[in-house]
Formats: C-alpha cells, sequence, structure tokens
C-alpha cells in the first residue's frame, strides 16, 4: 500500500500541484509582489460577484509577448490580459485584440471619463482595442541633498519661476557634478535597448523623435541633432552624465536627476536621501513628456470573449481603478483628480503630483511605432553606441540609421 | 602511446628542479585568468547582502547592509520555496531519466543489430540540430491536448527529451562502441544474457561517461527556462530560473537586492556540488573526450 502512495502523491504533485480547477476565464498579467495580489483580490471579487471563475496567469515581463505569441498560435489565449505599450502595434496589426468600441456607448463604463490622448494608441480610426490601466507620464525625480549641497534651487522652483529648461538642466547637472562629486543628470535606463523611456522626451521637447507624422524616421532630423549635442556636451564635455554602460541609479544616491515614470518612487521608499518629483525640463520645442501606458484587452481567439468585456468593464470601473492607482497612475481622469489618489502616496506630496504629473499630461505623448519596432528598436540602440563616444559624426550614424529603419 | 608520453612528461618535470620564481608567476598569470570568472559571482555574493541602495551606491563596497534581510523576504514575501522543490523535484526524475536512457540506448546503437537501426540514430542526432523554439508550438499543442500545460509534466518530459537527452544518447553510444567485444563475450560464456552483459559488465565501465551525461542532464534542467516560460502559468508552479524573473514591483521593475540573494539560493546547489565532486567530474569529461 505504502508502495502505491509515493507515486500517486508525485503524480498529482506534478500535475495537479498548486491548481485552482477549470477556470471561466484566463487573465495573464506580468504584475509582480503588491499589485498581482491585489488583481487575484479582484479576480476573486467579481467571482464573488458573477460566480464566474476567473484564473490569474502570470508572465516574467521580458517574455511576456513571446509567450502571449506562442499561446495565440497554438489556440490557447487568455481570454483577457495586460498588454504592454510596445506590443499595441503588433497585436492590433495581426488581429488578436478585439474590438471593445462598443464600450462608449456603455454609460456606466464611462469612456469620456478618459483622456483622448490617452487612448490614442489603443484606437484605429472607430475601433478600440484596449483600456489603459497605467497612464504614466516621465517625471524628473531630483536628489534634495545634492542640489542643497551644490547651492541650487529646486527645479520645482525654477518651474515655478518659469525658468526650467534644458539649458539650466545641464547648469544644475554641471553644478552638481562640480560641487558634489556625483553625476549631475541620468536621462536613459540603465538597460540600453530601453533608451526610449527618457531619450524621447528630450528629442521631442526639442522638435526631433523616432518617426515622424508620415512614420519616417526622424532621428536625424534637426530637432533631434540638437537634443543628442545637448547630451554628448553632457557626457564628455561637462562630464556631468554618466555614458550608456556606467550603472550609477538614482537610488544609490549619487545622481542628480532622474527620468522615469512615477511608479519608481515605489522603489525610493528605502532611500537614504531626500528627493523630490518635478516636470521635466523645457526645451526649444516645449516641454514634452512621455507617457507610458499599459492597458487591459481582450483576445480575438479567447474563448469567451463576452464575459472576458465583463471582466475588464470591472478591472477598469471607476471603483476598481482607484484600487490599482496604488500602483499604477490612473487613466480615468475622475480618479487621477481625487484627492484620495493625490493624497495616497506621503513621498510623492499632492502638490508636487498635481506639477510634475497631472499638469504635464496635456503636453504628454505616447510613442507610436510601426509593427517593425522590435527590430528598429535593436538597430537604434546599436546606433546610439556609435553615437554616445567621444567625437561621433553624428549626423553621418543617423543618416545610415535613418536609410535603415525605412527600409525594414 | 598516450600513457608514454604522459610518462615522459612526468620523468622530465621530476629532474628538472623547481623554481618558486616561476611557480609564483604562473599562479599570479592563473588567478587573472581565473578573475573574470570567479568576479561577477563574488559581486553577486557580496550584493545579496545589500540593500537595493547599497548594490546601486557603492557596487564593490563591502558594506553589507541588509545582512540576510534579502534571503528571508525572498522566502517570506515569495513562494520561493515551493519553487525551489519544483526544481529539486524536476531534476530528481529527468537526471536518473535521462541517464537510464542515454545508456540504453546507446548500448542498443552500439551493439545491437536491429532493422532501422541507423536511421533511427541519425534522427536521434537530428533532435541535437532543431532549435526548441521551432517546435515550440506542436509540442505545446499536443500537450493542450492531453492536459497537461501548467505542470511539471512537459517540463520534465522535454528536458528528457531534450538536444540535451540525444547528446546523451550519442556519447553513450561512442563510449560503447570503444569497449572490446571480447567482454560481451566472456559474459555471455559466463552466462549472462543481453541485460546482464549491459548490466554487470558494460554498465559498471561507463561510469565516468555516465557522469558526463549526469553534468549535462543537472545543468540542462536546473537552467531550464525556455519550457517553463511557455508551459507554466502559476507561480507556485514555476521553477527556479523563471522564479528568478519574478522580484519585481508591481510592474515589473526588478528588485535587484532580491533577485541577487535568490540567485545565490540557485547557485549554490550546483556550485557545491561542482567543488566537492570536482576531481570526478573533470576526470569523467577527460575520459569521454569533452574536455577541452
Amino acid at each position: 500500500m505504502r508502495h502505491r502512495t509515493l507515486p500517486a502523491a508525485l503524480t498529482s504533485f506534478l500535475i495537479l500541484g498548486g491548481s485552482a480547477g477549470a477556470a471561466d476565464l484566463r487573465f495573464s498579467t506580468w504584475a509582480g509582489g503588491d499589485g498581482l495580489a491585489l488583481l487575484q483580490q479582484l479576480a476573486q471579487e467579481y467571482g464573488a460577484k458573477t460566480g464566474t471563475n476567473v484564473k490569474v496567469e502570470v508572465t516574467p515581463f521580458a517574455d511576456y509577448s513571446r509567450k502571449l505569441a506562442v499561446q495565440i498560435a497554438s489556440g490557447d489565449a487568455p481570454d483577457i490580459g495586460w498588454v504592454a505599450e510596445r506590443d499595441v502595434p503588433t497585436f492590433i496589426a495581426s488581429n488578436n485584440l478585439a474590438n471593445l468600441s462598443a464600450l462608449g456607448k456603455d454609460a456606466s463604463f464611462n469612456l469620456n471619463d478618459f483622456a483622448t490622448s490617452s487612448l490614442a494608441l489603443w484606437k484605429r480610426g472607430a475601433n478600440l482595442y484596449g483600456i489603459p490601466f497605467s497612464n504614466s507620464p516621465l517625471v524628473l525625480f531630483y536628489n534634495k541633498d545634492l542640489f542643497k549641497q551644490a547651492g541650487l534651487a529646486d527645479p520645482t522652483v525654477q518651474y515655478a519661476k518659469g525658468q526650467w529648461n534644458y539649458t539650466n538642466f545641464q547648469k544644475a547637472a554641471l553644478a552638481i557634478k562640480q560641487k558634489t562629486g556625483s553625476s549631475g543628470a541620468r536621462v536613459m535606463r540603465l538597460d540600453p535597448k530601453a533608451w526610449a523611456g527618457g531619450l524621447l522626451a528630450v528629442l521631442w521637447s526639442s522638435g526631433g523623435g523616432v518617426y515622424d507624422k508620415n512614420m519616417k524616421c526622424n532621428l536625424n532630423s534637426a530637432g533631434s541633432l540638437q537634443a543628442f549635442g545637448l547630451m554628448q556636451n553632457m557626457m564628455f564635455k561637462d562630464q556631468s552624465m554618466p555614458r550608456p554602460g556606467d550603472q550609477t541609479s538614482f537610488d544609490g544616491g549619487k545622481l542628480g536627476m532622474y527620468f522615469d515614470n512615477i511608479s519608481y518612487a515605489g522603489q525610493l521608499k528605502d532611500a537614504g536621501f531626500k528627493w523630490g518629483v518635478a516636470p521635466l525640463p523645457k526645451g526649444s520645442a516645449g516641454r514634452v513628456t512621455q507617457l507610458g501606458q499599459a492597458g487591459y484587452a481582450v483576445f480575438s481567439k479567447g474563448k469567451n470573449q463576452a464575459e472576458a468585456v465583463n471582466f475588464l468593464k470591472f478591472l477598469a470601473s471607476k471603483e476598481n481603478m482607484a484600487r490599482t492607482a496604488k500602483f499604477f497612475p490612473p487613466p480615468r481622469q475622475s480618479v487621477l483628480k481625487s484627492s484620495a489618489y493625490l493624497n495616497a502616496n506621503p513621498a510623492v506630496p499632492a502638490s508636487a503630483l498635481k506639477t510634475a504629473l497631472i499638469s504635464q499630461l496635456g503636453q504628454a505623448r505616447v510613442l507610436q511605432t510601426d509593427t517593425n519596432w522590435l527590430k528598429a528598436n535593436d538597430l537604434i540602440t546599436g546606433s546610439l553606441d556609435q553615437v554616445f563616444q567621444p567625437g561621433a559624426n553624428t549626423k553621418a550614424i543617423l543618416d545610415r540609421t535613418c536609410q535603415t529603419v525605412d527600409g525594414l | 602511446m598516450r600513457t608514454d608520453a604522459v610518462s615522459a612528461g612526468a620523468r622530465r618535470a621530476e629532474r628538472l628542479p623547481a623554481r618558486p620564481a616561476w611557480t609564483l608567476l604562473l599562479y599570479v598569470l592563473l588567478a587573472l585568468v581565473c578573475l573574470p570568472f570567479v568576479l561577477p559571482i563574488l559581486w553577486m555574493f557580496l550584493s545579496s547582502l545589500k540593500s537595493a541602495q547599497g548594490i546601486f551606491g557603492s557596487p564593490f563596497g563591502l558594506n553589507v547592509d541588509a545582512g540576510l534581510k534579502n534571503f528571508t523576504q525572498v522566502f517570506a514575501g515569495y513562494p520561493f520555496a515551493r519553487q525551489y522543490l519544483n526544481s529539486l523535484l524536476t531534476l530528481a526524475i529527468s537526471v536518473p531519466v535521462t541517464m537510464l536512457l542515454a545508456a540504453t540506448a546507446g548500448y542498443a546503437f552500439a551493439r545491437m543489430r536491429f532493422p532501422g537501426r541507423d536511421v533511427a540514430f541519425v534522427m536521434t542526432l537530428a533532435a541535437m540540430m532543431v532549435p526548441a523554439e521551432l517546435v515550440a508550438i506542436p509540442q505545446f499543442i499536443a500537450f493542450k491536448n492531453l492536459h497537461l500545460t501548467n505542470t511539471l509534466v512537459p517540463i520534465i518530459l522535454l528536458q528528457i527529451f531534450s538536444a540535451t537527452g540525444a547528446l546523451s544518447v550519442f556519447l553513450m553510444r561512442q563510449h560503447f562502441i570503444t569497449l572490446p567485444r571480447e567482454l560481451e563475450e566472456a559474459g555471455r560464456i559466463d552466462g549472462l544474457g543481453t541485460l546482464g552483459v549491459f548490466r554487470y559488465i558494460m554498465l559498471p565501465l561507463s561510469r565516468p561517461v555516465l557522469a558526463t551525461v549526469a553534468i549535462f542532464a543537472v545543468l540542462n534542467s536546473w537552467n531550464d527556462y525556455f519550457n517553463p516560460l511557455i508551459y507554466l502559468n502559476d507561480e507556485a508552479k514555476m521553477t527556479l530560473p523563471l522564479a528568478l524573473q519574478r522580484f519585481t514591483d508591481p510592474l515589473g521593475g526588478t528588485y535587484w537586492n532580491l533577485t541577487l540573494a535568490a540567485s545565490v539560493l540557485v547557485a549554490l546547489p550546483v556550485l557545491l556540488a561542482f567543488l566537492m565532486a570536482q576531481r570526478t567530474f573533470i576526470e569523467s569529461l577527460a575520459a569521454s573526450g569533452t574536455k577541452g
């Protein structure tokens, strides 16, 4: 008898271990930690309310789209899930997302509560393919201690005086470098492939960008070259900006300023220095910040589309978006401007949040990409490695890059 | 011939007087060559004892401000213990089965005559050449139809019947071919059947190669990322390579302090196993001809 017990236990561990039984709906996400716990809680609440059993499936962010592609191709697509900004054009072009335009006529959902700009990424004509749950503009994180040591006025003070522009940004970075020895500013993320997060805001604010209105490469335009010139000066002349590959990060306390989404504040809870948030500097073409988005979408090859749409409405309702807003800046205007949201994070005062985040949404842009973005991104990453070298011939490098990107 | 050469070298070494300066220089050079391999591991151990701020604020500093806090948090806040168990269980099944299949199939390909033997062997070798990504979708559909997705079963089966499995069969076959037929004949004269010859004569002579197969199978199982990524959806069912990617903030940003602490726990058993059995491993690799 004992001999039979072990194989039986092993089989049940291998096959059933941790199983929650059959699911009526499958919800796919890359959320981690408390964010995942909240989504699981919401799934349970939906189940209790409707009798629909929702199973939350988790995949690491780095390989999320790869796994979804295999699931969709194998006829095993989840019903509903998170979709990252980078994957939206591809999933829409391959008809993998269901059209949600009917939500516009649903008074209880109130699609008008979402700013038009927040839905731009998800719309194709009159069709709507997703609802953003996170609408996060880049803000400037600054180290108050380093600003004080360098004898500089805070970026928020300079902003209030209308003086917070890229010229003063460069000067502040240089002063921090010279007077404290710490790096002045970092615009791009540590991961070279994630260059768009940060650099785009500088390009756009100078009148450049990755693509123009006709989706032609715009990296070699006059505005883009001006932005690259500023960064090259800061890296090689002033030496106030870490070069790509340098791992100096803001949370280490040896960096004066850093561009990131407001959710980065979560990583600063144990920071050993005082910090604040401010709007990004203004450039020759305005103060344009980059909007990072992720959204809920219903997969067109899922088995239970109608129920999936209902679950999406539940997740993106005003009440539940107010709960997820704890982690993700909400695209619903009513939630974004509520005092509950503004006062949710004691580390970021409501006034700072209003100035750095809410007041910037009007000028915020989402990166609109083509379906070949992953290839283009790889190409541009390689080119930027050449651009950020001392004495680089930026124009010639970017002319070649644009020729290749347009030829994809 | 090879033994003669080794003996001649050893005799020459005995005749040469020891030169401490040369020995010291040799050690320094070897230590320098080792640095690129050892430093990242040391950095990982050191950083696993630091807070996130400590890691980026002073990447090479010795201030271990977090102590063992990261390690306790890895177990307290995440299903890491369960994920560790999943990896151990997967390993405990896939490694012995890979060894058994490699030994039996290798023996059959080397010594038994049956129709289609060479075609079957070429097909086995072909399995080494097909990238896993290429067959991922048909394999996934097959396991989905068997209702085995989101279980450890496909992970284990695909580890056994992977390129590493095919390589193991190849290694065993090449080894069995080199053993003298007289050994088998002597066994048969003593009354052993095919299975007996394999079990009592050929297998005991194959320990070094079996150890090589075991090393490859352990590494293949312990580090398998692609199949768990495709097949597993629940955090509690994940194996360790996937689990390492789950120490993130709500939107997917990495908690490096926790990831590095977990990485230490993942690397430690393999590192310890190698340190304890390195002599056997190197001997087995040398015997199988795979050592560089």
